[in-house]
């Protein structure tokens, strides 16, 4: 979520997304000039007086809302299926009730039908295209409810994610414990790296929150649906598993350990200090305690258990 | 500087340019960077860390406090502490990393401390089974004091189990009531912590003290000493009337007395505490706390004889003082102090 924010605030200073729609605005800038043109060339201007404006509001207003509608959508959102969906629709929302207003300054001789069948054409297309904007995007919302599930279950709330490593943090977890003790058993396993201190030594503090980083992001891929991954504090994780009995959970975190044996973390380029060599990598190990105890104390207890398991 | 020119009493305060920029100031910019926390507004540690001029602990305390605003995790302080030592603070910080033991990492941290830990002063006691270092508020910021200690524990922690290759059996006092959650402190520092305890301190056996070091060279360790010139910088006016008045603790010191060893008016010294957030009365009670912990837990010494020696008339004075001091009578401070040393690698 935080990412989120960050992306926001970016391009609040750079309007990177407005850039990739710039081709589809300027042509929708030009044909809205062309209408203007060709009422102005085949229509005669009508008198002051005979002006309606109540009709001149009422549709050169909806033609300007939908057209900051149209604004809003490119403004934000990444090209794609329903970007393109949304930004039809409006843009054609928006000209086919400039075209409608248009009428109410230029009289088009009675003869003519393309007026009307370009005022209807386009408001009715606008609608369709926003209608099928609409469907695919409930699909989206979906394939992204189900991309965050593994790190929020049933909470939406920015403040639980850990800044570092982008997974729910130690205080979300405790919500997480309260609520999965009226859900039923449950395991909590908790993880750490063996010799993080080191490895934030050789590497500089920079290049442990990157691996903190892809660590995390490693065990969200290798992991179940129904799991809960947290941070809890510095290179100390935690996983939920509800269902498991203590043996199987304690099964699930060894192959887990064993996959993280054989794995090798790559360091990041942009994190690196002079003594890192371009696309280097690490094998990290990890050790667990594990517990069939939902409460907040037991989290204190397992860290505990993991921080005597260290080497005197 | 400030003080008596004449005299050895010679201080500097708060916001007098009295630490380096490329010190604790230069590395405080380096985390925040790599954190993506914009440090730019604090204008005045930027420029000196790019000229390497000397700032105030002021303008360095103003932007540690404007980290802690703009990145609010609880673990803020614990990561920035982590890599405050050995540091790159010149040839104090070169020679730390080839102590010989834990004990020696201790005295040679508490006798830099002006250039390894400026804010907050560790000072060490040695006592037949303990070392004890305690930490005192170098300029009185009470508003940042948790986050000073936390961060200044977790640096000593980080780089003892660093140098040591192995985890030390640490216990943690504090003087504060323990916080909402304790992940932080158990992560970074360990799960034996007390908190309300009557000052900020960190004990360890003297057997895991005296324990010798795999990097351990006797003679890079004599030379790198050797070549640590002279401090030229007059000690902080905290930590000065700290040391006078210990000294003289017997001899029932006045805020009159003080201000004229010191070559100042009553007035002007009680200007330049208020400065520092302190009074005199604070600072005497300060003193007169450590010292009757010291006497009862380190020399053994009971109530009547603690009385006695800090010049006080009979020792129902005493405890009255020591309640209105610490909030607890001397004998059961003595009692749950002794207790929690035994505790210790016992």
């Amino acid at each position: 979520m935080s990412c989120v924010f960050a992306s926001l605030r970016r391009f609040i200073h750079s309007p990177i997304m407005l850039t990739l729609h710039r081709y589809f605005l300027l042509s929708v800038a030009a044909l809205l000039s062309l209408l203007v043109a060709l009422y102005a060339s085949v229509g005669q201007l009508k008198p002051f007086a005979s002006w309606k404006w109540f009709d001149i509001i009422g549709e050169g207003g909806t033609a300007l809302l939908a057209a900051v509608w149209l604004g809003i959508i490119c403004y934000n959102r990444p090209r794609g299926l329903v970007t393109r969906y949304f930004a039809f629709g409006f843009a054609a929302l928006m000209l086919g009730n400039a075209a409608d207003c248009l009428d109410e300054f230029f009289a088009i001789p009675k003869l003519h039908i393309w007026d009307n069948i370009l005022e209807s054409g386009l408001n009715l297309g606008g609608m369709l295209s926003l209608t099928a904007g609409m469907y695919f995007w409930q699909e989206e919302q979906r394939s992204l409810n189900h991309h965050m599930e593994k790190r929020e279950r049933i909470f939406r709330d920015h403040r639980g994610i850990d800044r570092v490593a982008q997974i729910a943090n130690a205080e979300y977890l405790r919500q997480q414990i309260t609520w999965q003790q009226q859900q039923g058993p449950a395991c909590l396993v908790m993880l750490n790296i063996r010799g993080f201190h080191k490895i934030n030594r050789q590497y500089g503090q920079a290049q442990g929150d990157r691996l903190v980083q892809s660590l995390a992001q490693w065990i969200v891929l290798n992991m179940d649906a129904q799991d809960v991954l947290c941070r809890y504090a510095a290179d100390y994780y935690v996983l939920l598993l509800p269902g498991l009995s203590l043996q199987e959970a304690g099964d699930y975190a060894q192959r887990l350990c064993d996959l993280i044996d054989q794995t090798e973390f790559p360091l990041s380029a942009i994190a690196m200090q002079d003594q890192v060599k371009l696309r280097e990598r690490v094998r990290l190990s990890m050790n667990f305690a594990i517990s069939d105890l939902m409460t907040c104390d037991m989290l204190s207890e397992l860290s505990r258990q993991l921080y005597e398991a260290e080497p005197q | 500087m400030t003080g008596a020119a004449d005299s050895l009493l010679q201080f500097h305060q708060i916001s007098d340019l009295a630490l380096p920029g490329h010190g604790q100031a230069a590395l405080l910019l380096d985390v925040a960077r790599t954190q993506e926390i914009d440090l730019s507004d604090c204008v005045a540690l930027t420029a000196a860390v790019q000229h390497q001029s000397a700032i105030s602990p002021l303008t360095y305390l103003e932007a540690l406090r404007s980290f802690f605003i703009k990145r609010p995790e609880r673990d803020s302080s614990f990561l920035l502490g982590q890599h405050l030592l050995p540091g790159h603070y010149g040839h104090a910080s070169q020679a730390l990393i080839h102590a010989l033991n834990l004990r020696d990492a201790l005295r040679h941290l508490c006798q830099h401390y002006q250039s390894l830990s400026p804010l907050l002063r560790p000072r060490l006691i040695e006592s037949e089974r303990f070392l004890i270092v305690y930490w005192c508020d170098s300029y009185g910021v009470p508003a940042m004091r948790n986050q000073l200690v936390e961060m200044h524990m977790s640096a000593v922690v980080d780089l003892a189990r660093w140098l040591a290759d192995s985890r030390l059996q640490w216990r943690f006092c504090f003087n504060r009531p323990p916080p909402r959650t304790l992940e932080q402190h158990h992560v970074f520092l360990g799960h034996d912590l007390q908190f309300a305890c009557q000052l900020d301190a960190m004990v360890i056996s003297r057997e895991q003290a005296e324990r010798s070091w795999p990097r351990a060279n006797q003679i890079a360790w004599q030379l790198a000493q050797q070549q640590i010139p002279e401090s030229l910088t007059a000690p902080s006016l905290l930590n000065l009337i700290y040391d006078y008045l210990s000294g003289k603790l017997r001899q029932q010191p006045t805020l009159e007395k003080t201000a004229q060893d010191f070559g100042l008016s009553p007035a002007t010294l009680k200007r330049h505490l208020s400065k520092h957030g302190s009074h005199f009365q604070a600072e005497l009670d300060l003193c007169r706390t450590h010292m009757a912990l010291y006497l009862l837990t380190v020399q053994g010494m009971d109530t009547e004889q603690v009385a006695n020696w800090l010049g006080f008339h009979d020792a129902n004075n005493f405890r009255r003082s020591c309640k209105r001091w610490t909030g607890v009578s001397p004998s059961s401070l003595r009692a749950d102090i002794l207790q929690r040393l035994n505790q210790l690698g016992c």
